[in-house]
């Protein structure tokens, strides 16, 4: 990781619906969530992602299945100040 | 105001009137506030919009017993729901049973898919509007059938239909169970996990108290009706074919986001308050309803008072015609009321009034005890 910038996990999903559904139960969970445009290393270029801090990427994934909340992809980004 | 009487609104079978608290307000915040277009773009307004539009789905499927969100589809309107699950659902060959009360919200569409060589049986109702689903399981064994076809509740005459019966008798010889909703969802407690349809089509701005121009339809998770329309749906753009994931395959286009965040306030009031507003329903149309067979001359239409009815009383008098009585009950007390077929000619059919049609008094929020005695007091003199 290079000065001024973090690492994220960042979780695509195939509906609006299913991406605002997520933030929320991430929120309920105290994870620090943001929807974000879906990032093209994702495998797409529309839609909604939700981007969390690195170290929270496990227990995102457990929030969200525990919801029955389908995330199709995930990536690791780091961002430099543009998300 | 007609005539110096302020309105009394006999008419919420047709649309609801006035809109319970917050709906309204509602729906001015999802324009100033969340104005943007829900799931295009990550933008403060876009996330606002797609927000308000999820928590109204939620609250729309918690108050129908809806277990998964997704599979509450907002449409633009009842009928636009039972266009898609019909034509949808329904090709060349099929056979469907359907009963003979139905409102023209499912007898045009089925008209169109008869010609198209969708065979349609029609099982016949009492003079009160009933359907035994005896003859509706008689009528699917006959063939093999694809769907039952049923309203919950009726326009015309308030009877309400034993959906859940209708629902074993559908599954257990294969078939689904479309279930037209717009006079139930709202006046009648519902919770599809019990009732067991498969589509269950509901008119947003009638019982459900929300604006008009938008409808909720859900759909059971294994019934798989082709969408309607295709289109952009603010997902993956690169794929050219439809999505199959639920709700964006049935909502293609931008959605009506001012009427889903009101419908959704509507059905979050009627989560805390529609117990108590289904009493007060249930009691004046028993109200209304025995005040009206005791006028000489009266004829009210479907089961009677003792029996459980959805919130509609519909009559017609031996002597004065039905748009008279409108009329007069307008000019004199400010009632408003519908008269006609109420595009239900098969209702007016089966209980015998297709040449003169009836006077629907539609009861709703907003009523009250006084409202009846006026309307009732206005057609003593009215049929005198």
């Amino acid at each position: 990781m290079t000065a001024g910038s973090a690492r994220f996990a960042v979780f695509g999903f195939e509906t609006t619906h299913d991406a605002v559904r997520a933030e929320r139960v991430l929120l309920e969970c105290g994870i620090s969530v943001r929807l974000i445009p879906t990032p093209r290393a994702l495998g797409a270029l529309c839609g909604l992602a939700a981007r969390v801090p690195h170290e929270d990427a496990a227990r995102t994934r457990e929030a969200l299945a525990e919801a029955a909340v389908c995330a199709w992809g995930e990536i690791e980004i780091e961002d430099r100040g543009g998300y | 105001m007609a005539e110096d009487h302020p309105i009394r609104y006999f008419d919420h079978a047709a649309t609801s009137w006035p809109k319970p608290p917050g709906v309204t307000a509602a729906m001015v915040r999802a324009i100033e506030d969340a104005g943007g277009n829900p799931g295009r773009g990550a933008h403060a307004l876009a996330l606002a919009a797609a927000r308000v539009v999820a928590s109204a789905r939620g609250e729309v499927a918690a108050l129908l017993g809806v277990p998964d969100e997704r599979d509450l589809i907002f449409t633009p309107g009842c009928t636009y729901g039972l266009n898609l699950v019909l034509k949808g659902a329904l090709a060349p060959g099929d056979r469907v049973v359907v009963s003979a009360v139905e409102h023209n919200a499912v007898v045009r569409p089925l008209t169109v898919l008869a010609a198209a060589g969708v065979e349609v049986v029609v099982v016949a109702a009492d003079r009160e509007g009933r359907i035994d689903p005896d003859d509706v399981d008689r009528a699917v064994r006959e063939a093999p059938t694809r769907a039952v076809i049923c309203q919950h509740a009726s326009n015309v005459t308030g009877t309400i239909q034993p959906v859940g019966d209708m629902a074993d008798v559908a599954h257990a010889h294969g078939a689904v169970l479309i279930v037209d909703a717009a006079q139930a969802a709202g006046h009648l407690p519902v919770d599809v996990r019990a009732l067991g349809p498969d589509a269950y089509a509901c008119s947003g701005h009638k019982g459900l108290l929300g604006p008009q121009g938008i409808g909720a339809l859900y759909l059971a998770p294994g019934f798989q009706p082709r969408e309607l329309i295709e289109g952009g749906g603010g997902g993956d753009s690169a794929d050219t074919g439809q999505p199959t994931r639920r709700p964006d395959r049935y909502e293609s286009g931008t959605g009506n986001t001012p009427g889903a965040t009101g419908l959704g306030a509507a059905a979050r009031y009627l989560r805390e308050h529609g117990d108590a507003l289904r009493d007060l329903e249930c009691t004046l149309t028993r109200r209304l309803h025995e005040g009206l067979v005791e006028i000489p001359g009266i004829r009210v239409l479907g089961p009677p008072p003792a029996e459980e009815r959805a919130p509609v009383v519909s009559v017609v008098h031996e002597r004065v015609p039905p748009d008279e009585i409108a009329l007069a009950l307008e000019r004199r007390a400010g009632i408003a009321v519908r008269t006609g077929l109420h595009c239900s000619p098969w209702a007016h059919q089966t209980v015998g009034t297709i040449e003169t049609g009836a006077v629907r008094f539609g009861i709703g929020y907003g009523l009250t005890g006084e409202d009846v005695d006026v309307a009732l007091e206005a057609m003593r003199d009215i049929c005198r």
